[in-house]
């Protein structure tokens, strides 16, 4: 039946869970997009009949079928690739400008150069907030306390902070630091926040 | 320096700095240190913690970070060891040291600047140091003099003669009675007040002092007294203190209008019975593992057994309630049992059964005992591990234990009390085979044994939170163990006590501990060892904060401990 194929994507993205990104099922979109294209043809061949031969109303009810099929299967395509969209805008704010790369061989090549214009964007909107910009991504809640109480995982020698000042990052020691600064190296696995 | 406002001080100093603070491995300093951290917390102030087990990673650690920070807070450590000496600090670092350790190193607290001493006003303290100008004198004037233009003054030397030599006279004689002054002021080394009650002082006087805080000060008072650091009559007098403390956090709670969550920490203060972690365990066992009971009534022979279930029958508790776990022991029972204990310990020997001691509760969860927290805390600082993930094992201990302290249900510290309890159990067996084969030996001035490696739990010894525990507890029940005679003699000895401390280097740890007889808990050995070292060149390094504890290479051993015959004799 017209219409499955489209539904079954659509299935495939609800089945997914919340926060991940399949694989971009490119086989069956071509699929789709082929039988709409079969649909199309075979619409405008009686859409050119009928206009020819005004009497002829027997193919009316055959080309409205077609057509509904062909602005659903738009429809379904359109929620895909919309929903698709909108989980790769949530992925940067949660990861950054940089996607890991498991997430990014999920991505259509499209998808990659939206996910690039949005970045630019992004970037280009952060940087004109204030005079020195301001980067919207660090706290989408608003932190409970400043500072927190952090233990170093792993030896990673000194880093140096925002305000210039240096810490030597040693296995066990523990901080108490700014939480802008840790929240890039709880990230990265180097700290853990004690509770 | 001395500093007399810790408020300004200390902490207004640091307030807006960055702050390195270096906690020394015992459980004393890891309530401090958490009380610090909740100081800090409320201050915003930016600080790293970094445990310490010894003097050589005290310098290792600041080689590390004094590069990063101008303000270093020490925790029960180096306030006795001369720490400008040590760590050569450039000028702009200052040290606030918090430190029970005594006698106080005096560089230390003549310092004018960069070392500042966190102490309590206690009249005897500061008069025990002696003064300022009988140990410190300028000579530059005099040394200027007597080696100034020689050749010019050849003829006119005559003259000066008299008055030269009068003056050198007089500077070896004052030299001498320094010498004397400070001889008398090192000899012995004890502890002072808590650093964790000092810490708490802080944060009473500057009105952040909370229940949490009040019961980290009370284990670390507690510790102190547990591992025989202070006699009674210090614990009395820090425990009152603790009870006014406590008593004007806790006064609203007495009307009922006011009743608090049941979530928040509860701190009652009692008089509770000297046992350890029986509220974890079963009483019978409890009776066996501590120390008042163990000794008074010999568990270690037949007798004492029949001795101690003929306790128990006297106070009328079946056999089957004790040797269950105490929460599982009838109502009634627990409930009378403080009075049915202290009845019939009178009649068999047993005195200072009961103790002033503070017990918290959090939620429905059982009654934690501050002694009960020591012995956890203390447990998981010297968890043993296998040797492949000793270096990585060693460095979590200290973070382990932080986390146990943190709440008073944390999961952690009931790990540490199962972990106490092996221990325990090890002093209690090793304590019997001691004193069944005769392994302690009157050396004449001192007592002497050795722990074996290839006895069963040797590992532990190698820990001297556990070593000094043993050593305390063996020479307890040694001194019960002999009869009348003897007794009377060997309650005035001292105990020393060699143990593996590292197999494959070969080295010895060697406590030394003060007689029983001795109610002020003054230790005379740090002085002793580090003469007998001296004397036979011994390969010794006196490492540990606590200078009555020593390592040495086992070939060394036999010269040492007949230089220290000698030296005390």
């Amino acid at each position: 039946m017209f219409g499955e194929k489209a539904l079954d994507l659509i299935r495939e993205l609800h089945r997914s869970r919340d926060g991940t990104l399949g694989p971009y099922n490119e086989d069956v979109v071509r699929q789709i997009l082929e039988e709409m294209q079969i649909l199309y043809e075979a619409n405008q061949e009686d859409v050119a009949q009928v206009v020819q031969n005004d009497s002829d109303q027997s193919s009316l009810t055959a080309i409205q079928v077609r057509h509904d099929s062909l602005q659903r299967n738009k429809r379904c395509l359109l929620a895909y690739l919309y929903n698709r969209l909108m989980k790769i805008r949530d992925m940067r704010w949660e990861f950054g400008s940089v996607l890991p790369p498991d997430i990014r061989r999920n991505m259509s090549e499209r998808e990659v150069q939206w996910f690039s214009n949005y970045n630019r964007s992004l970037s280009s909107y952060m940087r004109s907030i204030g005079p020195r910009g301001l980067d919207l991504t660090q706290d989408l809640k608003p932190p409970q306390n400043v500072f927190i109480e952090v233990r170093c995982v792993e030896d990673r020698g000194e880093i140096e902070l925002d305000d210039g000042s240096r810490i030597l990052l040693k296995k066990n020691s523990m901080h108490f630091l700014p939480r802008s600064q840790c929240e890039r190296l709880i990230r990265q696995g180097i700290l853990k926040q004690v509770a | 320096m001395l500093i007399t406002d810790p408020v300004n001080d200390f902490f207004n100093k640091v307030k807006h700095e960055r702050v390195l603070v270096m906690v020394a491995l015992d459980v004393d300093a890891l309530c401090a240190c958490k009380i610090l951290q909740a100081l800090f917390k409320c201050d915003h102030v930016q600080y790293t913690l970094v445990p310490v087990i010894n003097k050589s990673q005290l310098i290792k650690e600041f080689e590390e970070h004094k590069e990063q920070y101008k303000h270093i807070v020490l925790l029960n450590c180096g306030g006795n060891i001369d720490l400008l000496h040590i760590l050569d600090p450039s000028e702009d670092i200052s040290f606030y040291v918090i430190d029970s350790h005594r006698p106080i190193d005096l560089v230390n607290f003549f310092c004018e600047q960069q070392i500042y001493m966190l102490l309590k006003h206690d009249e005897d303290e500061i008069a025990a140091i002696p003064d300022y100008d009988s140990i410190y004198r300028d000579y530059d004037s005099d040394d200027e003099d007597s080696e100034n233009d020689e050749t010019e003054q050849v003829s006119k030397r005559h003259r000066f003669d008299e008055a030269t030599l009068e003056k050198r006279r007089e500077r070896k004689k004052w030299e001498e009675k320094r010498k004397e002054i400070i001889f008398d002021y090192e000899e012995f080394s004890f502890y002072g007040p808590s650093a964790a009650m000092l810490v708490y002082e802080l944060a009473w006087k500057m009105s952040k002092d909370n229940n949490d805080q009040l019961w980290w000060a009370i284990t670390g008072v507690a510790d102190q007294f547990q591992n025989k650091k202070i006699g009674r009559d210090k614990y009395v007098s820090s425990v009152l203190e603790l009870q006014g403390h406590m008593s004007r956090l806790n006064h609203r709670d007495e009307d009922d209008d006011n009743t608090k969550s049941v979530n928040s920490v509860k701190i009652s203060f009692e008089h509770d019975l000297d046992l350890a972690l029986y509220r974890h365990w079963s009483l019978f066992e409890s009776l066996c593992h501590s120390l008042p009971t163990a000794s008074a009534f010999k568990v270690w022979t037949n007798m004492g057994i029949k001795r101690l279930h003929q306790f128990l029958a006297e106070m009328g508790l079946p056999l089957t309630q004790c040797k269950q776990n105490y929460s599982f022991m009838e109502t009634k029972m627990r409930d009378n049992l403080q009075s049915l204990v202290e009845e019939s310990a009178e009649k068999f020997g047993l005195r200072n059964i009961k103790y002033q001691s503070f017990s918290a509760q959090c939620g429905y969860n059982h009654r934690l005992c501050a002694s009960d927290a020591v012995y956890s805390v203390g447990a998981l600082l010297e968890k043993l591990y296998s040797k492949d993930s000793q270096a990585a094992g060693e460095n979590s201990n200290f973070v382990d234990s932080l986390d146990s302290l943190s709440r008073v249900t944390a999961p952690k510290m009931q790990d540490g009390l199962e972990l106490a309890k092996l221990q325990l159990q090890a002093i209690k067996s090793s304590v019997s085979s001691f004193i069944d084969i005769g392994q302690i030996l009157s050396y004449g001035p001192f007592l002497y044994t050795a722990v074996r490696e290839g006895m069963p739990d040797y590992k532990y010894f190698g820990k001297p939170i556990f070593l000094n525990l043993f050593s305390h507890f063996l020479l307890n029940s040694y001194v019960r163990s002999l009869n009348k005679t003897k007794r009377e003699r060997a309650k005035n000895l001292p105990l020393v006590i060699c143990a593996p401390f590292n197999v494959d280097d070969g080295t010895t740890i060697i406590i030394g501990i003060p007689p029983l007889a001795d109610e002020s808990r003054k230790n005379l050995f740090g002085n002793a060892f580090l003469h007998a070292a001296e004397r036979t060149k011994s390969r010794t390094s006196h490492e540990s904060f606590d200078s009555s504890i020593i390592t040495l290479k086992n070939e060394d051993l036999s010269k040492f401990l007949d230089a220290l015959i000698t030296i005390m004799s």
